[in-house]
Parts: structure tokens; sequence; C-alpha cells
């Protein structure tokens, strides 16, 4: 057995007698308390103990559970009645035989944004992503051969060899993860139908994972995806991404298709590096996945908390190419404005189990938890890429897996 | 014997030998539960207390869904959140963790109470951090899923599992001595 089942068991297994002392107390003060009611309200009534109950959350869960089992019940026996079958499989089979898909996007800070996806059927990535970005000043294509953001404030242009990260989003895939959900222990998803202002009537399918929850609608006709909002179960009501209005086999516009750099922008040089090359990376021969990315985690905040920029680029591809400010800049997204003023940024860590994700192909997901020196602690998930380069096992910090969140204090 | 619902239903009526039948079959572990949580047997019993109390008081609003035991052990849980948080308890040394464990349990009997395995176990429970002390007790003790347990602790399912990790590779290493161990073993 291992020792962490003895700890796990022991913990189980711990177990406190109740003295006969507190038996009188409780029986003293029950006994009392339910005379105290009988009599009126008193004072003791008013004690601010119950919200013990009430405010427990797995309680308004459950009481929230059963009001919405008690609807689903009722739209579901209107759906047996008035619609054909849905399986969430015949949105996938529909999205993949879309040739382009436009999005009109919200991000979690409200920011609205633009995308054109044309998917490859047989690749199933993408043959053509653009992210159009009013409030960033920013354009984003990104083809198999050659991406490239152009900055319309700056008037620059960065290129990039490949695709970039966001080239990976599938729609079909997204979808199709949903349906997986249904297989997970604690992931569920409910399909009912809706009446929609904008849409009329629409397939609706909520979907509840460990981490985030969303609702899709499905156009009942084309089963194609009308609009997606992803949620974090943590925070209901805090919208990650929405895709408020999607819309299918539109001609994407030329100026995107066939990008012609202004003349007198200004270009700058590869952002993305070269995530197996073999210049990068940390020895973790031998490790397990666990064990190699805790290494590598720990590898990261020692150089952060060193301001050792070298030790930084050898560990993060992505920022082999950069100078010293965009360093500096990425890093302070992590460890804080102070950082560069050589303030160390990370107080403490706790460094999460690693986990694998459909979505990231890039690397293993690895969450964790980071206190500053305010004691102000964020959560924050990193992508290690864990390689196999001339027989030598090692690993490197990709980037992070969206942005850092605030936890409470 | 009578089902939780059947004593449920006799305590909303006004009978409060149903809520002291309840306290009679779950008060060990719900005790052994607040006592993981905060590491000190005086306020252990005081969230036990409260809890019940609560009950008996706001009796008429009370509707059990699910099962109770669990359902009580949440309200334990959150009780000893608000004593930790009201009286600003951090974590206690592990030798101020056994001495406070001995004094109250001063008599045999209740020195007989606790295991040897129980006491070092609580000692090193005293060492974690509050939050990653909670995942452990609420996922091993209570068998909540740490997805609940992130919805209990008002954070995501990632934080929850970081802090059960970290907690539990911290535990391991204090059981098996391989930290510092101030209680000089």
């Amino acid at each position: 057995m291992r020792p962490a089942d003895n700890v796990t068991r022991a913990i189980s297994q711990f177990e406190v007698k109740a003295p006969a002392r507190l038996d009188r107390r409780v029986r003293e003060d029950v006994c009392r308390a339910f005379n105290d009611l009988a009599l009126g309200p008193s004072a003791a009534a008013r004690r601010p103990g119950w919200r013990v109950i009430v405010s427990s959350r797995i309680v308004q869960l459950a009481a929230a559970a059963v009001i919405v089992v008690v609807l689903l019940l009722g739209l579901h026996m209107w759906d047996l009645l008035g619609t054909q079958a849905y399986a969430v499989e015949d949105t996938v089979a529909a999205l993949r035989k879309i040739e382009t898909a436009h999005a009109f996007c919200t991000d979690w800070q409200g920011r609205r944004f633009e995308m054109w996806i044309q998917p490859n059927p047989a690749t199933g990535r993408n043959d053509f992503i653009s992210l159009v970005e009013p409030e960033r000043n920013s354009i984003a294509v990104s083809t198999p051969r050659v991406s490239y953001i152009y900055d319309t404030r700056q008037n620059s242009v960065r290129f990039i060899r490949g695709q970039v990260i966001t080239s990976s989003l599938n729609l079909a895939s997204i979808v199709e993860s949903l349906a997986d959900g249904t297989d997970k222990k604690d992931d569920s998803v409910v399909i009912t139908r809706k009446t929609t202002d904008r849409y009329g009537d629409v397939i609706a399918l909520h979907y509840t994972g460990a981490v985030y929850e969303g609702e899709a609608w499905i156009d009942p006709k084309t089963k194609l995806l009308l609009s997606l909002t992803i949620m974090r179960c943590s925070n209901p009501g805090e919208v990650v991404k929405s895709f408020d209005e999607l819309r299918y086999n539109e001609s994407i516009p030329e100026q995107l298709l066939h990008f012609q750099c202004p003349d007198d922008a200004e270009i700058k040089p590869e952002r993305w590096g070269d995530f197996d090359n073999p210049k990068y990376g940390l020895d973790v021969e031998g490790l397990s996945e666990q064990q190699a990315c805790v290494k590598i985690l720990i590898e990261l905040f020692g150089a952060v908390n060193a301001v050792d920029l070298d030790r930084l680029r050898k560990l993060i591809p992505v920022a082999g190419e950069w100078g010293d400010p965009e360093l500096v800049a990425a890093v302070q997204q992590v460890a804080g404005k102070s950082w560069d003023d050589r303030v160390s940024g990370i107080a403490s860590y706790e460094i999460g189990a690693s986990y694998h994700d459909k979505a990231c192909p890039l690397g293993v997901l690895v969450p964790c938890v980071l206190t500053d020196h305010n004691g102000r602690r964020f959560e924050i998930t990193f992508i290690v890429r864990l390689r196999s380069l001339d027989g030598r096992r090692t690993g490197v910090v990709v980037y992070t897996w969206g942005q850092a969140k605030l936890l409470e204090e | 014997m009578q089902s939780d619902r059947a004593l449920v239903r006799k305590f909303k009526r006004g009978d409060a030998e149903g809520l002291l039948a309840i306290y009679q079959r779950y008060k060990d572990y719900l005790l052994s539960v607040a006592m993981a949580l905060v590491c000190d047997r005086g306020r252990a019993e005081d969230a036990l207390h409260d809890v019940f109390v609560s009950l008996a008081e706001k009796r008429q609003d009370f509707h059990l869904r699910g099962n109770l035991k669990a359902c009580l052990a949440v309200a334990v849980a959150n009780r000893t959140r608000d004593i930790l948080r009201r009286q600003r308890v951090r974590t206690a040394a592990p030798l101020e963790a056994d001495a406070e464990i001995a004094s109250n349990t001063a008599t045999p009997e209740q020195v007989a109470m606790l295991s040897e395995q129980c006491r070092r176990l609580a000692a090193a429970l005293a060492r974690l951090p509050e939050a990653q002390r909670e995942v452990l007790v609420l996922r091993h003790k209570c068998d909540l899923p740490l997805r609940e347990i992130a919805k209990i602790q008002q954070t995501g399912i990632s934080t929850v599992h970081a802090r059960y990790q970290y907690g539990l590779d911290t535990l391991r290493a204090l059981m098996n001595g391989e930290l510092d161990d101030e209680t000089g073993g």
C-alpha cells in the first residue's frame, strides 16, 4: 500500500469520542431552544447560527437542483411530445461539414471580438482562423504555414511560422467534448428545448463539468451551433468566453484571407518559439510526468524570484527571442508589477496535479496557486511540454493556460 | 432504529428527542470532523454544540435534502470555518496542538479516546494551512468529491486539486517524519 493510502486511511479512521460533558451541554441547550421556541420568539432564536445550515452551498445547490430537475422534467416531456429526438453527435456531424464559421464573441473582460474559422475536415484543424479584436487593436490570422498578428494602432506586424495556439480551436471538438462529458462521473449534459427571443425555438444543451459549465443553443433544423456560453463553475455567472452568434458558410473577407502587409508597417520578429528545439528545456530524465512538471515549475518560480532572464529564456521557448522588456512584461502577468524592480514576485506556491485536456495539444496542464508578498493568491495553470530529444527527456513551459485568476482574500 | 428522515420529522414537529437522537447517532463522527478541522478539542466541541443548537432554534425552517450525515458534516465544516475566522486562529504548532489535545483529554477515559495514531494525525493536520486541511478532511473523512469541496470553498476545482495534492504530500511527509517534526516524535 502506498504511503499516501496510509495517510488517507488515517484521516478516514480519525475518530474522537464525544465526552459526557458535551452530551449534557448539547442536551440542555437543545432542550432550552425547543422550549424557547415553544414559548415564542426569543433572543436565542435570533442567533446567527442558522446560516451554518442555510448558507451551506450544498443545501443551496441541492435546492436549486430540485427546481432544475422539476423544470427539466416538464421541458423534457414537452420535448418528447413536440419534437424529434436529438443527440449531441448530430451537431458534431453537422459542424464537421461546414465550410466556414463566422463567430461574434465576448471574452471574460467583456471585450468583443470576431472570429473567422475555416476548418479542414481531413485534418480536424483549421486551414484558416482569424481573430479581429477592435478593442485591442489587433487582427490575428493563422494558417498552417504562416500566421501574423497586426497591431492596427502601432501599425506593426509580427509574422510567425506555422499556426498559433488558437488555430487548434475546433467547434466540432468543443461540442464533441460536451458529449464526452456524459461518460464522466462528475460531468453532466442536460438537453432541453427553449424558446428564445433571438432564435425562436432552440435545443439548449447545458454542460456542467469540473471547472467550467456552459450552455449551447442548437438550431433544431440544421443541428448547428447557434451560440455557446462558457462559465466558471466556482463563480456562477462569470463568463469565461461566449460565442454570442455563429454564422456558417459565409465567404471570408478578402482582406483577411489574403493579408497585405501595409508598406509602412513595422515588421517585428517571430514571437512564438520552437517548442521542440533542444536548446531549450530542463532535464527530467527518469521522472514521472508529475515529478517532471514539479521540477520544471520549481525552476520557473526560482528563475522568476532570482530575476534571472537567461534561466527563464532557457525554460520558455516563446521567450527565447524576446527582448528584456517583453519578457519582463510577460512575467509580470504572473509575478506582479513589482517584479522588474527586483522584488521577488512569488512568496509561496502550490503545484497541483497535472492533467491532460484535449483542447490543449501542446502539453500537459498544471494548476498552481501562487501567493505574492502582499498575501494575494492567484490561481494559474501552466502548459508544460515534455519531450524526448536526442535520447534525453526534457521539458519546457509553453505558456500559461488562460490568465491568472485572483482568489478571494 | 428510526431512519434519519423519521428523526428529522420528529424534531421538526417539536420533539427535542428527535434531534437528540440524531446527535447521539452522529456525535462521534461530527466531533471527529470538527476536531480534524480545528485541531482543538474545545473549539471542535463548540462547533458541534452550535450546529445542534442552531438546528433546534430553526427547526421549522430545516428541510432535509439529500444525506443527513453529509449535510451535518458540511454544517460542522462551515461552523469551524466561522470559528477559525472569528478567532483568527492560525495553524497551531504541533507541540501546542499535541499539548492542547493532551490537556483536553486529561482523564484516563478521555486519553483512551484518542489513539496514538489520531494524536499524530491531529498534530500533523495542525501544521497544514486551513484550506488544505479542510480539503483533506472533507475528502477523506466526509467522502465529499473535490468538485463539491470546490463549491464549499468557493474556489476553482484546480485550486482544490492543488490544495489536495500539496496537503497530502505535506501530511505524508509529516507523518513519515520526512519533515522537521517539532513534536520530537
